[in-house]
């Protein structure tokens, strides 16, 4: 057996309701790669996203995934998130009454006590209150300011009347304040358009920019997104499985032939 | 074939009260001559006032098997001095005692704990006193307004057994023109054993006049495998809001799970007044409330919002209704609940517009939050309109915890019991905004917290 790479998936195979989605998926990821699975509508990029990050509703019925030498799928998914990952969303979903401030200072203080109770033997330590709020607010302001988001955002019910464009800035601000080890981007680009997209990319690049260790795994149909984030590494996805693997120009590649002439011959004729 | 005729039984017996007992309770209390006569008054219509049954409307979705009246009102003891205060109760008194407010009232058990006016609000003639001492000080007055204008002796079995021991409580009254800006604060504790109370709320406010009060209503839950010794509370609130007045009124109902609860509150607004109305409520083993408004004089407006966690085996019914019997007149209803474990909510609500209030808009919305499958809301909304010129709606969702608003949360990092409480206070959170006072706010997020985690 070969040694683990910092972030690997091996042979998964993920069903929903019984239903096989995922066939056997082979993909890693070293620190501070861009990478970007793309693949047509039902190839099961979704359910890969959704996978990583814990959805009960995604069945593992084979494989492992291993970050960091930790077993991810043994995690529940606020566990992943606090080791590191971070899925951003397609849908993002609202929560009415409860506002981004409230929200990311919960998710923050979640951290950093338990990254306080995991030095203290699993027990929280009494006097670990989580984060100060002056402390916070410092924080998300300078994390809107760079991401070009309204102050008023912070006052706003999460995702609630969010227009298409705000919900992707509003999961990109929450990618900033979490600061992630990987961040998954799931579709980030549907619903966009041209200047909301380059906005949020912007995000996204400066946030790879100011942490260069961050990973990212870009989830697209389309080329249009790998435009503004640019990966390293494509890897294409049909029908569960990775079928092609190669640099930036098989995104260009892709563009032009689309998908066809990767399917099996027996899908392929239809 | 005989015809039987079943006879449905009372949901409670009352056993036999006296009225040499009620005598000697208004004696022990030092009532005024005025006082006793209308306790005696009330005797006599709570004898002839049928217990409610399960076939009436009101109380059919209602299980009383457990409560006790007979023995509670058996074992009514003489206004006394208060019990022994426990820790819970001191830091619960405490919290009053040093609050930075123009007024507070408290009492233990029906007694006077904490009585305090700002010289200041009491030059311009503001009366903010309790029951016994409002008797005393201003039997006329009092005499005229005690139940006699908005909650009546003949309303409900309840009202009436309220008027044969009420004691205690708050008694405000805010003269024409004089603005209290700051929140009044009342506060109630129970101590622990077999107790009852009767507090009586009665808030008057003059023309023009404007207050806020908070009142708070708290006692001990009984330890994990402690025989329970069952608490009454029959409370009643009285509210006038005069012409062009403007009063908020908070109250949070926080008793320990041996009290059964049973109160009938009515406001009356007139000409232009309008009121602001938040009850909360998160404790009882089970609370029956009757919470009504009057719309008397045109254009008058009520808002009210309501908060309410039943877990373990709570029950809490509420029944409101909004009356607009005045043209022009604005009525707004907001009620949440959440639930979880075995508990049950009941809510039913009434917008009944009155022959001739053209321009009436009326709304009423009950939200229901479940947090487990055997817990159980109902919401029965209902109409009745007797005038033509009306906009009145109203809506009512049962709703559960749903999975992808949780996963969302956790995917963050949010672990699961804090993701549930930032769904439950954020359900809460546009009735919760409503009490204007920060320390309240969140000391009811406090207890909501505690019982998610």
């Amino acid at each position: 057996m070969d040694t683990a790479k910092w972030f690997e998936i091996r042979n998964l195979h993920v069903s929903i309701e019984g239903k096989p989605i995922l066939k056997g998926l082979n993909l890693s990821m070293n620190q501070g790669e861009i990478h970007a699975i793309m693949g047509p509508n039902g190839s099961g990029k979704s359910t890969l996203a959704y996978t990583l990050m814990g959805h009960p509703a995604y069945e593992v019925t084979e494989g492992e995934v291993v970050f960091n030498g930790q077993n991810v799928l043994e995690m529940e998914a606020d566990e992943r998130s606090r080791a590191g990952l971070f899925l951003a969303f397609q849908y993002p979903v609202a929560i009415p009454g409860v506002t981004v401030a409230n929200f990311l200072r919960t998710a923050l203080n979640a951290r950093i006590k338990a990254e306080a109770a995991a030095r203290n033997g699993g027990v929280l330590p009494s006097d670990v209150k989580g984060m100060p709020i002056p402390e916070f607010r410092k924080q998300l302001r300078e994390a809107m300011r760079v991401l070009k988001v309204d102050e008023s955002f912070a006052g706003r019910y999460l995702n609630e009347g969010f227009s298409g464009g705000e919900k992707k800035r509003a999961e990109v601000l929450q990618m900033a304040m979490l600061k992630p080890k990987i961040a998954v981007l799931d579709e980030t680009d549907s619903g966009l358009d041209i200047d909301a997209l380059r906005i949020v990319s912007e995000g996204v690049n400066t946030l790879h920019d100011k942490d260069p260790q961050m990973s990212v795994l870009v989830i697209t149909h389309y080329q249009r997104l790998l435009n503004y984030i640019k990966p390293q590494f494509v890897h294409v996805l049909i029908d569960g499985r990775i079928v092609e693997e190669g640099g930036p120009d098989l995104a260009l590649h892709l563009e032009e032939k689309g998908y066809d002439w990767l399917r099996e011959p027996e899908q392929a004729s239809f | 074939m005989a015809i039987v005729t079943l006879k449905p039984a009372p949901l409670v017996k009352s056993g036999e009260l006296t009225r040499e007992f009620v005598e000697a309770y208004a004696a022990a209390a030092g009532d005024p001559a005025w006082l006793t006569a209308r306790r005696l008054e009330a005797l006599r219509v709570f004898r002839d006032t049928p217990a409610p049954q399960r076939t009436d409307e009101l109380w059919r979705r209602v299980d009383l098997t457990a409560f006790k009246l007979d023995q509670i009102l058996a074992n009514i003891q003489l206004p006394a001095g208060p019990g022994d205060l426990d820790a819970d109760g001191q830091r619960f008194l405490d919290l009053f005692t040093n609050a930075d407010a123009p007024g507070v009232i408290a009492h233990v058990d029906g007694a006077l704990a904490v009585s305090r006016l700002d010289t200041a609000v009491r030059a311009q003639g503001v009366i903010f006193t309790d029951l016994q001492w409002a008797a005393e000080d201003h039997a006329a007055w009092l005499e005229r307004h005690l139940m006699t204008k908005c909650v009546k002796l003949t309303d409900a079995y309840f009202a009436a057994l309220h008027a044969v021991f009420m004691r205690g409580g708050v008694v405000l009254y805010v003269p024409k023109g004089v603005r209290i800006e700051q929140p009044l604060r009342a506060a109630t504790w129970l101590t622990a054993g077999q107790r009852a109370g009767f507090n009586h709320t009665l808030i008057v406010l003059d023309e023009g006049a404007q207050a806020t009060l908070i009142e708070e209503f708290a006692s001990v839950s009984p330890a994990k495998g402690e025989p329970p010794a069952q608490t009454f509370y029959n409370g009643v609130v009285e509210i006038i809001v005069g012409k062009n007045a403007q009063l908020d009124y908070v109250s949070i109902q926080d008793w320990g799970r041996a009290v059964w609860n049973f109160t009938n509150e009515r406001a009356h607004l007139h000409e232009g007044a309008t009121l602001h109305w938040v009850a909360g409520g998160v404790g009882s083993r089970y609370t029956k409330s009757a919470i009504e408004v009057d719309l008397l004089g045109e254009r008058a407006t009520a808002l009210l919002s309501g908060v309410f966690f039943a877990d373990g085996r709570q029950q809490l019914h509420y029944d409101t209704q909004q009356n607009h019997v005045a043209p022009a007149c604005k009525s707004d209803l907001l009620y949440k609940n959440a639930l979880r474990d075995d508990a049950r909510t009941v809510w039913r609500g009434n917008i009944r517009v009155f022959p001739g209030a053209q321009k009436t808009d009326a709304y009423q919305a009950n939200r229901n939050l479940q947090l487990s499958s055997r817990s159980r809301a109902d919401s029965i909304p209902g109409l009745e309109i007797e005038a033509d010129d009306v906009r009145c709606t109203h809506g009512s969702t049962v709703g559960r915890l749903e999975e992808e608003p949780m996963f969302y949360l956790r995917s963050r990092g949010v672990p699961e019991v804090e993701a549930r409480r930032l769904i439950v206070e954020g359900f809460f959170a546009p009735v919760i905004e409503r009490i204007p006072l920060e320390e309240t706010r969140q000391r009811l997020l406090a207890e909501i917290a505690g019982k998610i985690g």
